[in-house]
């Protein structure tokens, strides 16, 4: 061993320690989970959200191309008719059911690459833990999201009821 | 210059390919013929060519322009081409102005996913619309009657249904309305169609235009389940296909049988699906002081195994026309043999009915189309029992088959009417008719040069089956005698004599259909087990009820009025109830027969022993009684 | 509102004339306007039992040819051929005109319920007399705004074109004028000009 080296020695330790004083001085990377939740990208496939327009009516008219464009076949959809009294779409037609089996779902996103109506999205939520099976069976009413996320947003269309809703241009 | 042979026959060339078809061959079948297809929409192999649609335009040598391969009759040594680019440019041009104003609402259209219009459009169409405008709008949702809604936008003015209603049912109901941009489909003033053939439109429609209203939102194409059977609304036998899903019936298709139904399908039967659709698991009930206790299917069935033994000898039965060949096999076994009660009867309650005989089927369906002369005795009533007669009736006539309606009691008209040289007469009836129609044919057989034919129309898909199993008191399966040990037919029962009786009431649609004075001897009697599909309203009578299986639940085989063995399909699963074979064989084996069949089939097998002209079963074909030695 | 039975029996005369009774609808139909000015339903429904046709082949045939009133209108159709020859001898103003003297555009009828104005009429065969327009079943040649002035002053009192007269119901014919030129008999009180005369 040089002298040389004797004397370099501490310098080498400092230099370590700046690396590490260095990382203090830095933003954290950890989050207080579940008090805090992670902020997901804007393109983040998490559980599915079914759309409403702007005037609260469903963006879904159960044509169930999700279903048939789904890989692993999660998705059930029955479709009925809107009437006068109940109308709950702007068409003709609306989903009377729309189950998601979130166990078996891979979060692809081919849902919403079929839906022609860009009614089902994947959401934000990716919190999905629970204790039995059968609450991974998501409903209609769980995947829609709350009336009054629609109604102030006005960056949707507006669709009245009589008026037809847009068709897909291809 | 070499001399041509001249024959029927026409040698063409289809994109290089040779074919040889005979003369006035359309270009669209002889390139079918080698498998070349070519795309159409208006064009329909049981209407004439309109070439509307334009969909199947082809190019053929030494035509200035391109040909509509539905409408050109082939000639020898043209040349066709069909994949061109100038029939390609054709046809993305014909499909774009098609989908001009066509509302692309594909995500809600019934027909989405089994529509030609689509299909054709990704196989031959534009990948996109370069039309930009507002597109015209026309009335979506249009009620065209109870039965089937219209959706204006859609049609793409084909005529298929238009040419339905005139050259196939022949009641011109539709008719194109207005003209060029504004034509529409409709009927007279709007006012709702009484066709009875209306489910046909929409199984020939090419696109979502003409739907059901039964089947709306119903299901996807692709999610249902597809099963081969029988239409159970008549006698007619008319294939179908029952399309389920999610175990409910959606709806029923036809299924083309040449030889039956020739592709169509009443309403009254395709739309008779919601009476066959399971509304639930009821529990088998027994009569317990009076009062109808739930019990499990053992119970039920010891309970009734119980009380017809203590009626031995005794006991009336009556199944339904509706039941399977091997369920009637296995339920005139059981009192013949177990019970030893030949009172077995099959039929709706008539005070006087003559009994049926192998030659009241001697007149196949399609050879309707084969005879001169047809005279259907008694008219609407026996388009009513068959409906889909009126379609082969209309379509002969077309022919130039001389038709007559008249009713039963006028025999003496058609006995004038068919001239003494005519080649091939037939006479179709009601069963209920059969001796004016026997008469009839006695007639005209001394008149008439040519061969006299009769066809009865029976009640219930399975009606010919009964009579040719013997559901009869005083037949044996295969119309054999009893000799002398007849029993006693439904209209003797009440007249005393009978302890018990086990009505088998299988459909809905032919049901027992007590008359009052049959109500009271029924609860009269110390035993009644009704075992049956849908609650009837001889259940308050009952002292049994066993709940049976629906005709769309149980497999086996059906004999038509032509007496045509055809298989019917399991399309919906009710394995909480058992088979109705099953609550037969089990009764049975209350009172000591060693049956042991496992399935279905087992028992075609042994009736098949029985009554070896059934072996026709696999073929497809009729049962030809004739050949019996 | 039935058809009269002279109506009828014309329509029973046409089915019988024809081989195939659908020939005799347009003739039938034509009768049912005659009568009654307009075709309803129920007409349409009438003339498909005399003829014995289903009422859908009708209401289709009817409804084809625009001809065939479905509502009433004016007691009087006037109709001014707008193309190219027309067009070449000045019809853009004779409709301007007549919209003007009418107060009424295409399509629409007059307050008193006299005329009809149809404008956007095509070629109605008249070349040789351009402009001109159809009044009711006739045919109005070399159209000048004097003679349109004389012409619509007389549709304001004439009785509709099915409540006249039969005799005055001639269809438009060719007559030879004293001048040797050709022009079309036009209402009484309004002869047609010769070009000659107009210049």
């Amino acid at each position: 061993m040089s002298i040389r080296e004797v004397l370099e020695g501490p310098l080498y330790i400092v230099r370590a320690l700046a690396t590490t004083f260095k990382h203090n001085a830095r933003p954290r990377v950890t989050i207080e989970y579940p008090e805090r939740q992670k902020v997901v990208p804007p393109r983040h496939r998490g559980r599915h959200i079914l759309h409403r327009y702007a005037d609260g009516l469903e963006k879904c008219v159960g044509c169930e191309l999700c279903a048939i464009a789904c890989p692993v076949g999660c998705i059930v959809v029955e479709a009925a008719e809107n009437t006068p009294e109940r109308r709950v779409s702007p068409g003709e037609r609306y989903a009377k059911r729309y189950e998601i089996n979130l166990l078996r779902c891979i979060y692809c996103g081919m849902c919403e690459e079929a839906c022609p109506y860009d009614a089902i999205t994947m959401g934000p939520r990716y919190d999905l833990a629970d204790d039995h099976p059968d609450k991974f069976i998501a409903v209609k009413e769980d995947l829609l999201e709350p009336l009054q996320a629609s109604l102030g947003d006005t960056a949707r269309p507006s669709a009245a009821p009589s008026a037809q809703a847009e068709p897909r241009k291809w | 210059m070499a001399s041509t042979v001249v024959t029927d026959q026409v040698t063409l060339t289809v994109n290089g390919q040779s074919v040889t078809v005979p003369k006035g061959t359309l270009i669209l079948d002889a390139a079918k013929k080698i498998g070349i297809d070519i795309p159409i929409f208006c064009s329909h192999p049981k209407m004439a060519p309109v070439a509307v649609c334009r969909m199947c335009l082809v190019e053929v040598e030494k035509m200035p322009k391109l040909q509509p391969a539905c409408a050109v009759y082939v000639a020898d040594g043209m040349v066709v081409r069909t994949t061109t680019e100038q029939v390609q440019k054709y046809q993305k041009g014909v499909l774009e102005f098609l989908l001009i104003n066509h509302p692309l609402d594909c995500p809600i259209c019934d027909k989405g996913g089994e529509c030609p219009l689509q299909d054709q459009t990704y196989q031959y169409g534009p990948g996109a619309s370069r039309f930009d405008f507002e597109k015209a709008h026309f009335d979506k949702a249009v009620p065209l009657s109870d039965k089937i809604v219209l959706d204006r936008e859609r049609c793409i003015l084909c005529w298929r249904c238009t040419r339905f209603s005139e050259e196939i049912s022949g009641e011109r109901e539709l008719a194109l309305i207005q003209r060029g941009v504004h034509t529409i489909i409709g009927t007279f003033n709007d006012e709702p169609a009484q066709s009875n053939y209306q489910g046909n439109w929409t199984e020939i429609c090419p696109v979502g235009a003409l739907t059901s209203r039964e089947y709306r939102f119903i299901s996807r194409p692709w999610d249902l389940d597809r099963t081969a059977s029988i239409c159970p609304g008549c006698s007619m036998g008319c294939n179908i296909q029952v399309d389920a899903r999610h175990n409910r019936i959606g709806r029923f298709q036809s299924r083309e049988n040449l030889a039956v139904d020739d592709g169509w399908l009443c309403d009254f039967g395709r739309y008779s699906f919601p009476t066959f659709q399971r509304q639930g698991f009821e529990a088998p009930r027994v009569r317990q002081d009076g009062k109808l206790v739930e019990v499990s299917f053992e119970e039920a069935i010891a309970a009734a195994a119980d009380g017809l033994a203590q009626a031995r000898g005794a006991v009336a039965g009556w199944a339904s026309p509706a039941a399977t060949n091997e369920e009637l096999f296995l339920f005139q076994r059981l009192f013949r043999q177990r019970l030893q009660s030949p009172h077995i009867d099959h039929r709706a309650f008539r005070p006087t009915w003559p009994d049926p005989d192998p030659d009241d089927m001697t007149l196949p369906i399609a050879d309707l189309e084969r005879c001169d002369y047809v005279v259907v005795l008694g008219g609407q009533e026996v388009i009513d029992a068959a409906p889909v007669l009126h379609l082969r009736l209309f379509k002969s006539e077309r022919r130039g088959v001389k038709v007559l309606k008249i009713d039963a009691e006028q025999g003496a008209r058609a006995r004038e009417w068919v001239p003494a040289d005519a080649q091939a007469v037939g006479i179709l009836a009601t069963v209920s008719h059969k001796k004016e129609a026997t008469d009839l044919q006695a007639a005209l057989g001394k008149k008439v040069k040519g061969s006299v034919r009769r066809l009865l129309v029976v009640r219930g898909p399975n009606g010919r089956g009964a009579n040719d199993l013997g559901i009869l008191p005083n037949f044996r399966p295969g119309y054999e005698g009893l000799n002398g040990q007849s029993g006693k037919g439904r209209a003797e029962w009440g007249k005393g004599g009978i302890g018990a009786a086990y009505i088998f009431e299988a459909s809905p649609l032919h049901a027992f259909e007590a008359t009052e004075d049959e109500r009271r001897w029924l609860s009269g009697l110390k035993t009644l087990v009704m075992h049956r599909f849908r609650a009837s309203p001889l259940d308050d009578l009952a002292h049994v009820i066993i709940p049976g299986r629906a005709f769309t639940e149980k497999a086996g085989t059906v004999t038509n009025m032509e007496g045509r063995v055809q298989r019917i399909g399991r399309a919906i699963d009710a394995d909480a109830v058992p088979d109705d074979w099953m609550v037969l064989q089990a009764i049975a084996r209350k009172l000591g027969a060693p049956w042991d069949y496992h399935e279905s089939s087992d028992i075609t097998a042994d009736l098949l022993d029985l009554i070896p002209q059934y072996a026709a079963v696999d073929r497809g074909e009729r049962v030809l009684w004739s050949e019996r030695t | 509102m039935p058809l009269r039975p002279d109506t009828v029996a014309k329509i029973q005369d046409y089915a019988r004339r024809y081989p195939s009774a659908q020939s005799a609808i347009l003739p039938a139909l034509w009768a049912v306007q005659y009568e009654q000015g307009y075709v309803t339903d129920e007409a349409l429904a009438e003339v498909a039992t005399h003829l014995k046709l289903p009422p859908s082949l009708i209401e289709a045939t009817s409804s084809f040819y625009s001809m065939f009133l479905t509502r009433p209108e004016g007691r009087h159709e006037v109709m001014i051929c707008v193309n190219a020859p027309c067009m070449l001898r000045g019809a853009d103003a004779i409709v301007a005109y007549a919209e003007q003297r009418l107060g009424i555009r295409d399509g629409q009828t007059t307050s008193d319920g006299a005329i009809t104005l149809r404008s956007t009429i095509e070629c109605l065969g008249a070349c040789g007399g351009a402009p001109m327009m159809q009044v009711d079943h006739r045919f109005e040649e070399n159209l000048t705004p004097d003679r349109i002035n004389a012409i619509f002053d007389h549709l304001r009192t004439a009785p509709a074109f099915h409540e006249q007269p039969p005799a005055e119901k001639k269809p438009a014919r060719r007559t030879p004028t004293v001048s040797g030129e050709i022009t079309r008999s036009g209402p009484s009180g309004a002869r047609a000009r010769t070009r000659k005369a107009s210049k």
